[in-house]
């Protein structure tokens, strides 16, 4: 596994520039200008909340854009042993060799992205058929037979069907089911969210699994930073169709540089205090097509000055391998509303005595 | 003391019929096995556990939606089955989960909040019910309540909607409000904004909260007490900081650890 130290591992996908617009008014950009990488066996995390692109962004890497939807620029690059594949560039029958083959996805919601009609073994079976005409009855039936082994579900219930498993037990066939073709990469669409919180460590604790033993890649994508915490190398929080804050994982929840990121730690690592509300972000995130000028987040910002209302703020470097859509990154201390890491340790010590 | 309890539930058992294909142990699922808890008068209470445990089951039950196979449930020392129907759906109010399904999409605002009042015959049809339910969208945040009278769900953030079904609920000026995961569809930011509109009528106005949830932190923010439930079975309950700082059944203890974010909270 990839520790934060040893930075750039091979890269696996690299998303350059990505911007997705509206077919009927392309003025309006869901995804604007978004660039990411991801390395071999690396987890990078794709973090905000509902309307900020992120599902947009997965989909536009699974070529899976909904028909209101197109890509206007960037570019999608596959790397792999037999060199370079641009994504971007593909049509619509070679992009179904890359689905479930190379990128897969395990879908926001197990309890309706599987087919009720089938059984769950028939549906596993399906995919592979799909991807390897020529493989026999018996082999199909065994690969079945491991994948399902391989996620804790009793081989024996691939004749059941959807609605005989609990949540998690669909969960883990939903990600047997994006294993079904040994992709490199499986992208995570709120994997755990419709979960109670002890199925919800189970499940994470299979895919960090499934990483180590199957070198794969994720990318995972949640509204959940505490659920990031745990399982990611790197991590991209997106606000109002942009990244506004990119780097490794400890570092970002450790000393975040932009306002936004700050303010949703505080939100998830709130208080431990019982009776203690945490302080609301004012306002809403605004619609694609009702972003406010400069800084999208400035009316929601504390920090906000004449500046962020009229100039946008480019992604500046602000630290090691970190960088932060905002005017005043590198931020001083521990970044906005936070103490130098010292005297942080200090305070909290103090105030636990 | 026993004054002011507002409900007191004495070895509650509900059973649910199972179909054949399910039934392994019998023909019947216990949902609740001989639970017995007490909630007091301005207290908030959390019955936290993980799907499948009662808790949901059991807010029901509180209600009267569901006729328990033995064991008795009394609001404010009255046996529920003899209390009066019509003043005890006016007093206790719920709240569910996702406001996207409590909400009709073809009714606007205004309809939702003023069908209780319709309903209980609050106040005079026409100008009083209308500002009873606009002082009710106040109250829950939306300000001001005018602008938000005549728009439809789907023109409504998912954080607006839920504060309209609280609308809707405390149109009906309840003592007490049943919240069954009342935050858990709605985004982080708007999640805190929501939790201080229920603490703000707390306050104000003296509501015994009830919030049925999965989610530890929000048992942690809001509740005075919690009440850990476990396959049907009340495996612990307790003062909130009591239960969240020394568990003492190994459910709670697993509940706990398995809140995901070690690495959020202990800054290394």
């Amino acid at each position: 596994m990839s520790t934060p130290n040893d930075r750039c591992p091979e890269p696996l996908l690299s998303v350059e520039g990505l911007t997705v617009v509206r077919r009927d008014n392309p003025q309006v950009r869901i995804v604007d200008d978004v660039s990411f990488t991801i390395g071999k066996g690396e987890t990078v995390g794709l973090a905000g909340e509902s309307g900020c692109g992120k599902t947009t962004t997965a989909l536009a890497v699974l070529g899976l854009l909904p028909s209101g939807l197109r890509r206007s620029s960037g570019e999608l690059t596959l790397h792999g042993p037999s060199g370079d594949r641009p994504l971007h560039r593909l049509r619509a029958a070679q992009w179904r060799q890359v689905r479930w083959a190379s990128i897969s996805m395990i879908f926001q919601g197990a309890m309706n992205a599987l087919d009720p009609v089938k059984s769950v073994g028939q549906q596993i079976a399906e995919a592979i058929r799909l991807h390897e005409p020529m493989a026999g009855r018996s082999q199909v039936a065994r690969r079945v037979t491991d994948l399902l082994d391989q996620v804790g579900v009793p081989s024996g219930r691939a004749g059941h069907f959807p609605h005989e498993f609990s949540g998690g037990q669909k969960q883990r066939v939903m990600i047997a089911l994006a294993l079904a073709c040994r992709p490199a990469l499986v992208i995570g669409d709120e994997p755990t969210t419709a979960l109670d919180v002890i199925t919800q460590a189970q499940i994470l604790k299979l895919l960090g699994q499934l990483r180590r033993d199957l070198g794969l890649s994720m990318l995972l994508i949640t509204h959940d930073l505490s659920v990031l915490a745990d399982t990611c190398d790197r991590v991209a929080v997106m606000y109002a169709g942009q990244i506004v804050e990119t780097g490794p994982v400890a570092q970002v929840y450790r000393q975040p540089q932009h306002p936004y990121t700050a303010r949703l730690l505080d939100l998830f690592g709130a208080d431990d205090t019982p009776g203690t509300l945490p302080t609301p972000i004012p306002g809403a995130q605004p619609a694609p097509d009702r972003r406010p000028s400069g800084c999208r987040f400035h009316d929601r910002c504390e920090y906000a000055t004449e500046r962020c209302a009229a100039e946008p703020p480019e992604l500046l470097t602000a630290g090691t391998d970190q960088q932060a859509r905002c005017h005043f990154a590198p931020w001083p201390g521990s970044g906005p509303g936070r103490l130098a890491p010292s005297d942080d340790r200090q305070g909290s010590r103090s105030s636990h005595d | 003391m026993t004054d002011d309890a507002l409900f007191e539930i004495d070895e509650l058992t509900v059973r649910y019929r199972m179909r054949r294909r399910q039934a392994r142990a019998g023909r019947y699922l216990k949902a609740l096995d001989r639970v017995s808890l007490r909630w007091n008068q301005g207290e908030t209470l959390a019955l936290v556990g993980e799907s499948g445990s009662g808790k949901s089951t059991l807010g029901r039950a509180l209600l009267g939606l569901i006729q328990p196979a033995s064991g008795s449930v009394r609001y404010r020392g009255q046996e529920l089955r003899s209390v009066d129907r019509t003043s005890f759906r006016r007093e206790v109010q719920i709240i569910f989960q996702d406001p996207y399904q409590s909400l009709n999409p073809r009714s606007p605002v205004s309809r939702q909040v003023s069908a209780g009042l319709d309903i209980h015959r609050v106040g005079r049809p026409g100008p009083q019910r209308v500002a009873i339910g606009l002082a009710a969208l106040d109250a829950a945040g939306l300000r001001p309540p005018e602008t938000y009278w005549h728009r439809y769900p789907h023109q409504l953030s998912g954080g607006e909607r839920q504060r309209v079904v609280i609308a809707g609920a405390m149109a009906l000026a309840p003592s007490v409000l049943i919240c069954d995961e009342p935050v858990s569809a709605l985004d982080i930011s708007v999640r805190a904004q929501v939790l201080q509109v229920l603490a703000g009528l707390r306050r104000d106005r003296g509501l015994s909260l009830l919030f049925i949830t999965h989610d530890v932190s929000l048992a942690r923010q809001m509740a005075d007490r919690v009440a850990v439930l476990y396959q049907g079975h009340l495996v612990e309950q307790g003062p909130t900081e009591q239960i969240l700082q020394d568990p003492q059944h190994d459910y709670t203890k697993e509940l706990l650890a398995a809140v995901p974010g070690a690495r959020l909270r202990s800054t290394p």
